[in-house]
């Protein structure tokens, strides 16, 4: 007679770890292969919110009479942002630029696709944004994504029909080339998320806060403005903290040029 | 417990079209905790990453997506939640 016991199977573990494959596998399917049509599916939603909001908004300005002068106040301060970064993001040297542009045989670009901006931080929580021109709108995967004030602000992640998804240059782990416009250094911003930018220097390099750093093309977009400067004694290289110049948690607005 | 999980997983997913990340994204985590084996979780954690992900270049960045992060919690959560009696 055989007084030893059979191990128990281990059938609840294995029947998780094969849920969790399952699972996996779905998921990793809805990511690779449905992003574009769920987007699709989602955007008149976020289209109807927008539209809603404004209505909802409009119809009870009529019950507001103190409130108003404070949206109005917020709405001037808006504005005033806005004129500041157009102001910034024009290089002091503009004409140099454009000489220097001519000379080479390349024109200023001009112009490009407006589109409104569906979802962006906080609701979403990576640093992009859903805007509602895509391919039917001549988007395209790659192309440059732009405030109305000027700032570069990402790149075209993925193109659908009516809608596209940009990824922020802040995007936590993205390289941009860029320089610093102090002594035109060529620097490597490294996004960091949430709007902000890590750049990391040599010690006796010369940065201030409120320096601007520019793309490295010969356009010389503004694409983020020195934070803060952090070095220890000890260290080689200074910590560069930089912000855009956009505040992407309100951003409406965007540009969109090849 | 049927309904519940099928109203909190039509709650979640319309929060994750209409609302801030900050709200939907602990209230996924508690759902995943407080549900038993709430394997809806990860779905809406995928779709997550579908609707607002910056895009998945290979698989291997896969492992660092919302999908991947409530996956291991829910294995975690799974045994844990067999070992503790409560006695309401």
């Amino acid at each position: 007679m055989n007084y030893l016991q059979r191990n128990r199977p281990r059938s609840p573990i294995v029947k998780l770890s094969l849920v969790l494959l399952g699972l996996f596998a779905a998921g990793t399917i809805l990511l690779f292969f449905l992003s574009g049509p769920v987007i699709s599916l989602v955007s008149p939603l976020w289209r109807s919110e927008t539209w809603v909001g404004t209505r909802v908004s409009g119809f009870l300005e009529i019950f507001r009479t103190k409130n108003s002068l404070i949206s109005e106040n917020a709405r001037l301060s808006e504005r005033l942002a806005a004129l500041e970064i157009e102001l910034a993001a024009k290089a002091p040297g503009l004409g140099e630029n454009e000489s220097v542009a001519a000379l080479l045989g390349r024109r200023q670009e001009e112009g490009g696709v407006a589109a409104s901006v569906l979802a962006r931080p906080p609701q979403i929580p990576y640093d992009t944004f859903i805007i509602d021109a895509g391919s039917r709108d001549t988007v395209a995967a790659g192309e440059r994504v732009f405030m109305s004030e000027g700032p570069l602000l990402g790149t075209i992640a993925d193109a659908f029909a009516s809608s596209a998804k940009v990824r922020l240059l802040s995007t936590s782990g993205e390289k941009t080339a860029a320089v610093l416009e102090r002594h035109g250094i060529p620097v490597t911003l490294e996004g960091a998320g949430g709007g902000n930018f890590r750049v990391t220097v040599p010690r006796e390099t010369e940065v201030s806060v409120g320096d601007r750093i520019l793309s490295a093309d010969i356009a010389g977009r503004l694409v983020a403005v020195v934070g803060d400067v952090a070095m220890e004694p000890t260290d080689s290289f200074k910590q560069v903290l930089a912000v855009s110049p956009a505040n992407i948690f309100n951003i409406r607005f965007v540009l969109i040029r090849p | 417990m049927k309904n519940l999980r099928v109203i909190s997983s039509i709650v979640l997913i319309l929060s994750v079209i209409f609302l801030p990340s900050y709200i939907y994204l602990p209230a996924l985590a508690l759902a995943i905790i407080v549900l038993p084996f709430f394997w809806e979780g990860v779905l809406i954690a995928f779709l997550i990453d579908a609707l607002y992900g910056p895009g998945v270049s290979s698989l291997a960045s896969i492992f660092s997506t919302f999908g991947f992060y409530s996956a291991v919690l829910l294995a975690v959560v799974v045994p844990v939640r067999r070992r503790l009696r409560t006695y309401a």
